[in-house]
């Protein structure tokens, strides 16, 4: 490589040209420089960090009108390395999803078919797609028509277009569920204290027509009316609709949809671990078995006579 | 695990045939047998290790998986 880039550019190419002379170097040094040079130019710069550190602190300080309540952390019993979703109540979270929030939340991206080996059997999946009916078309004249569910099907919207959503909800759109475990600070702990978390407004907070108050919505003021009360639903499991459990169980349901490869993820991370332990093993037995040569040489000084 | 050791042996003491020998002479020695060595100890522990796993993992999460419920929704 380097034979032949000199010979095509001439050997001047791989020579350093560019070592900075002695001259140069010297410019650098304030060895020469007078007190007062020097005292001003440390005035200079510790004044510059100065303001530059006031800058970061009001930059940091706090501001009432940010004041914001940030969700506790709850023991949800999928937060080990290695804990899977509770399953059970990812079912019950799906019926209270279909039976509450479906009527104003769209679910674009999960289909009925995902259901299966999840939270239903593909029977169970069928009928509840059998129970929605979805527009399909156009048919042979160009027109659209209904027809049950069928499991290839992603659930429906509940409005048209987010238009008719905005119109139906005082002009706040209520955002797609599908991934908004992973859209929101503090992802389903979030989702449970904002579900829960409604309360009379504080003194002095003006909410609008049709705005509710809930100290963990950012600015406080919410579109959404409190959802979930006890018994609101009744659990086909027979467990007890407290408004907790509701929150819980349908945090947990979107805690699948955004991720539905956790528990993968998680088996994946147990077999890492297994193969990357017998592969370190086995480099740190190669590398000493390479070694023993060099590790065990002598090198011997005899000088000449 | 001797390779290098049993290479000497064999040409030390060609008559002497060692449980280490044999292996070398029938497996190691051939890149083709080693090849398939290597492809068929794969084969089972490609599947024991992933059915070891997977049982760790479905006994951590007694309970909570859907092959633990699925017979009590019916
Ligand atoms: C009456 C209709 C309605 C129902 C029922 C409803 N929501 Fe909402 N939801 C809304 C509206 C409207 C918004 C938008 C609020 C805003 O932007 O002020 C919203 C917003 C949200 C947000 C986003 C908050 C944010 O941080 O932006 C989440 C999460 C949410 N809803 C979850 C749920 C869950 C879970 C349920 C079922 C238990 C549910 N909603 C039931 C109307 C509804």
């Amino acid at each position: 490589m380097a034979a032949t880039v000199s010979r095509i550019c001439g050997a001047g190419l791989l020579k350093s040209a560019s070592t900075p002379s002695i001259t140069q170097i010297s410019s650098y040094s304030t060895r020469d420089w007078s007190r007062s040079r020097k005292a001003l130019l440390g005035s200079l710069g510790v004044l510059a960090g100065g303001a530059g550190a006031l800058l970061f602190a009001l930059d940091k300080s706090v501001k009432a009108s940010e004041l914001e309540l940030h969700p506790p952390k709850n023991p949800w019993n999928h937060n080990g390395p290695f804990s899977s979703l509770d399953h059970a109540s990812i079912r019950r979270g799906y019926e209270v999803y279909k039976q509450v929030c479906a009527a104003c939340h769209s679910m674009r991206f999960i289909a009925y078919r995902n259901l299966v080996g999840v939270s239903h059997t593909e029977d169970e999946a069928k009928a509840e797609a059998e129970e929605q009916m979805i527009t399909d078309g156009p048919d042979e004249s160009g027109n659209f028509f209904q027809r049950p569910g069928k499991l290839s099907d992603y659930f429906p919207n509940p409005y048209p277009n987010e238009e008719a959503a905005r119109a139906a909800n005082n002009g706040a759109f209520p955002p797609d569920l599908s991934y908004i475990v992973s859209a929101r600070h503090g992802g389903e702990d979030y989702i449970f204290s904002l579900l829960t978390g409604y309360c009379d407004a504080p003194a002095g907070i003006v909410l609008r027509e049709g705005q509710y108050y809930n100290p963990y919505f950012p600015g406080g003021a919410i579109s959404m009316a409190q959802a979930l009360f006890n018994e609101v639903i009744e659990y086909s499991d027979g467990t007890p609709a407290t408004a907790s459990q509701l929150a819980k169980d349908v945090a947990t349901f979107l805690k699948w949809t955004a991720e539905p490869e956790h528990d993968d993820r998680k088996k994946m991370l147990i077999k890492s671990i297994g193969i990357f332990t017998i592969l370190i093993a086995l480099t740190y037995y190669i590398k000493r078995f390479k070694w023993t040569v060099i590790k065990s040489r002598k090198i011997e000084f005899r000088p000449k006579k | 695990m001797n390779l290098l050791t049993g290479l000497q042996f064999s040409k030390q003491f060609p008559k002497k045939m060692g449980f280490q020998q044999t292996v070398y002479n029938l497996v190691f020695k051939r890149t083709s047998t080693m090849a398939l060595a290597c492809v068929a100890s794969v084969f089972f522990f490609e599947r024991t290790f992933d059915l070891g796993s997977e049982y760790f993992f479905d006994k951590i999460n007694e309970g909570k998986l859907w092959k633990h419920i699925k017979d009590k929704s019916q």
